[in-house]
């Protein structure tokens, strides 16, 4: 299926043999508007035509922001061209950890394809939050695009609002456990920050003084009996969707 | 200014004024087009091959010479096929004739070709025409800059005895053709610096990696935000610190909540059953304050209110302009809140102050009419306290004695049983109501007696004697119809005086007949009625 280079045969669900996610065709995980956009779009038909996982690399790492649909006709991005191709090749699990990892070192687009593709593909949800967490200590800048224009996000926070939010880049997500419900379920060790050492610091500092440092004055009520672990994400139900999303 | 005065001379007509001629082969055709006028020029040219071209010319139907100016394209090599007007002077104008044959798909460049040539020519016409085309060409060819080189330029048909190659045409005509040789060369020249051009500017976008399918740069350019990374380290950490501690922050606050949730519904669960209803109480009149209190400017009392729609939400100027009231007055004394005025100026649409006519609809709770929910307060029975504090004042105080509702303005149907009779007199009998409260008429015994057995027969026959009867008893008894209508022969209404209007008729003659009657002939035709009750 890899090199099926007509995507109509992919996106033809009645003779559809391949690797099925949450039980249905990969490509079903974004809306048929969306689809239609992408699959009529001038980047798909020149530049993702008989891609395979190789050639898709080469495509991402060309990449130079994320984004979902723009304009007033809804343009798919590059980037949703290429979610949409790696929805369709669906690529082992460790071509996917290389993307995220090594290629992610170097080519932060590309780690945010491979994040974004992670969130929507796999199925289990404890994996996909410890696949994810570790990308939150990732502070490089994104360039998003927005409906009417443009923005600057960052990996982080790109990655924090694929674990929270129900809408990104023109896409909603399946749905996932929250955290805090995981947790509950002993799935899920509570998170550690990164910032971990720190936090213990700061919470000493707190127990000794009223306020907190000064660069971090929303630490100043803290607690005292939450240590740097107990900590977890919130249900992603009652985020509302800010101007994260690009519809 | 007005119209102008239609011209009689003139037909009302897009087309061109002038009728078209005929035309007739071999004589020059009187036109005003500006090709042909050409044409006759260059037919003046003592050429006698010319002849047969002209003569060959079609009739110039045209609205203008088509000449495609491409100079850069001079290829002179499809045999028959030419793309673009010749050089030389005889070539020139069999594809003069042979391109106006074309539906030219450059008409706008024709234009100035016709305005050019309707110019007076004293001379031949060869280099002041070389000129025109040379300048309509460059024309032409400036407006092919603008474009990619995406026109394909038709190619017209010259028949072979037309047809020409540089070289015959040449050494026909020494003389005009080396002026015109110059020129071509000079548009050859032109030509491929043209496209020279063009091909360089392609290269460049490419390398500057402009790519087909992202035309969206003119309108925002991606370079409006800035992705490098490492432009100032402190301070990208120290952003990404403060990210990442308020996500911190968000997660604890979820669990606190979470546990406060728990914690409260383990309170209420201790508490008891009144106290949960209390707090909910107090919940409710809280919220209900909020609501209406929080209702300030739009929604008073009679005020016209319009809701723009849950669409148009969010607008931070539209929230502004419905904050600000100062100019919302339509009149000079306006109030927003009509519950200070007189009852008679309480009026949604102003206007209509002391006009006649219209509904005066205030709104629905002065309007309604009913008294619902006053039963519901009563039924409760739960005190005096909410009696005396019910809506209906008058019914209040004179409530029946077991807190019924008030029954003095109901109509005696509606009554309750119980007061029925005004007010339960005495335990009598009420009797037979509505459409049963005739008076019964007195029994004829013996004619009942005979119609006693039963039979189809026997009780048609009855039917009809009773029906004549009947009919004879309306005449002399029209004023005192019986109230039921009823027509069975049970009735004994041969000899009834007229019915008494009372419900409850004292014990008399009727009554002892009527029992009697009913006594007798219910076992006598029980069979009978149950037969035909069984239908």
């Amino acid at each position: 299926m890899a090199h099926q280079a007509d995507a109509r045969r992919a996106l033809d669900e009645r003779g559809y043999t391949g690797a099925l996610i949450r039980g249905d065709n990969p490509l079903k995980l974004f809306e048929k508007a969306v689809r239609d956009r992408i699959v009529d779009s001038y980047y798909w038909k020149e530049q993702c035509f008989g891609l395979n996982a190789a050639t898709l690399l080469d495509r991402a790492v060309e990449l130079t922001f994320i984004g979902g649909t723009y304009g007033v006709a809804q343009k798919p991005t590059p980037f949703l061209c290429l979610a949409f191709k790696l929805l369709q090749l669906t690529p082992d699990r460790e071509i996917i950890e290389f993307y995220l990892q090594q290629g992610g070192e170097e080519f932060k687009y590309l780690r945010a394809l491979a994040a974004f593709y992670v969130r929507l593909a796999w199925e289990k949800d404890e994996e996909v939050y410890s696949t994810l967490e570790p990308l939150l200590s990732d502070y490089r800048k994104l360039k998003r695009r927005t409906r009417e224009s443009w923005q600057i996000t960052y990996v982080d926070q790109f990655v924090d609002d694929l674990l929270t939010k129900s809408r990104v880049c023109a896409t909603t997500l399946p749905k996932i456990n929250p955290r805090l419900f995981l947790e509950d379920e002993n799935r899920l060790e509570p998170r550690v920050s990164a910032l971990g050492e720190e936090l213990e610091e700061l919470d000493h500092d707190d127990e000794e003084r009223v306020n907190g440092q000064s660069d971090e004055s929303d630490e100043g009520q803290m607690n005292g009996h939450v240590d740097g672990n107990g900590l977890a994400d919130s249900q992603p139900d009652h985020r509302s969707d800010d101007s994260m999303d690009g519809d | 200014m007005p119209p102008p005065m239609p011209n009689p001379a003139k037909r009302m007509t897009a087309n061109p004024a002038k009728p078209v001629a005929r035309y007739r082969p071999g004589k020059p055709v009187a036109e005003q087009e500006s090709s042909d006028e050409e044409e006759e020029h260059e037919e003046e040219q003592p050429q006698q091959p010319q002849r047969k071209p002209q003569a060959r010319r079609p009739p110039p139907k045209r609205p203008a010479a088509p000449v495609q100016q491409e100079s850069e394209d001079e290829d002179e090599d499809d045999e028959g096929f030419v793309t673009e007007e010749e050089d030389e002077v005889p070539a020139r104008a069999a594809t003069i004739s042979q391109q106006s044959a074309n539906a030219a798909s450059t008409v706008s460049r024709s234009v100035p070709l016709k305005q050019e040539s309707t110019q007076p020519r004293s001379e031949e016409q060869e280099s002041s025409e070389e000129e025109e085309e040379e300048s309509v060409s460059e024309e032409s060819s400036s407006s092919e800059d603008e474009q990619p080189q995406r026109k394909f330029q038709r190619p017209t048909f010259i028949r072979k005895s037309d047809r020409s190659t540089s070289i015959h045409s040449q050494t026909a005509t020494p003389d005009p053709s080396a002026a015109a040789d110059v020129d071509a060369a000079r548009r050859r020249a032109q030509a491929e610096l043209h496209i020279k051009d063009k091909l360089e500017r392609d290269i460049l976008a490419r390398a500057a990696g402009k790519k087909s399918w992202d035309d969206d740069d003119e309108l925002l350019p991606e370079s409006m935000v800035d992705d490098t990374d490492g432009l100032d380290p402190e301070a990208e950490y120290a952003a990404w610190k403060v990210r990442e501690l308020k996500r911190l922050k968000r997660d604890r606050e979820a669990l606190i909540a979470r546990e406060k949730e728990i914690e409260e519904t383990e309170r209420r669960r201790n508490l008891t059953a009144e106290e949960r209803e209390r707090e909910d109480k107090e919940f409710l009149e809280k919220q209900r304050e909020e609501r209406e209190s929080g209702r300030g400017q739009e929604a008073q009392f009679m005020a016209r209110y319009h809701h723009k729609g849950a669409f148009f939400q969010g607008d931070e100027v539209a929230d502004v302009l419905k904050r600000r009231n100062v100019m919302g007055a339509r009149f000079e004394d306006e109030v927003s809140d009509k519950s200070v005025l007189p009852e008679y100026m309480r009026l949604r649409d102003m206007t209509k102050l002391g006009k006649k006519g219209g509904t005066r609809y205030k709104d629905l709770k002065s309007e309604d009419t009913g008294r619902f929910g006053d039963e519901v307060k009563r039924w409760r029975g739960s005190g005096g306290a909410d009696r005396a504090g019910a809506a209906g004042g008058g019914g209040g105080g004179g409530g029946g004695g077991k807190g019924e509702f008030d029954t003095r303005g109901l109509d005696e149907r509606f009554l309750p049983d119980d007061q029925r009779g005004g007010g339960g007199g005495g335990g009598g009998r009420t009797g037979p109501t509505g459409a049963n409260a005739s008076g019964l008429g007195s029994r004829k015994d013996s004619h009942r007696d005979r119609d006693g057995y039963g039979g189809g027969r026997d009780r048609s026959k009855d039917r009809e004697r009773a029906s004549h009867d009947r009919r004879k008893r309306s005449y002399s008894r029209s004023r005192s119809r019986s109230r039921s209508r009823s027509r069975s022969p049970r009735r004994q209404r041969r000899d009834s005086p007229s019915p008494s209007p009372s419900p409850s008729p004292s014990p008399s003659y009727h009554d002892r007949n009527r029992d009697r009657d009913r006594d007798r002939h219910r076992d006598r035709n029980r069979g009978t009625r149950e037969e035909l009750r069984a239908y």
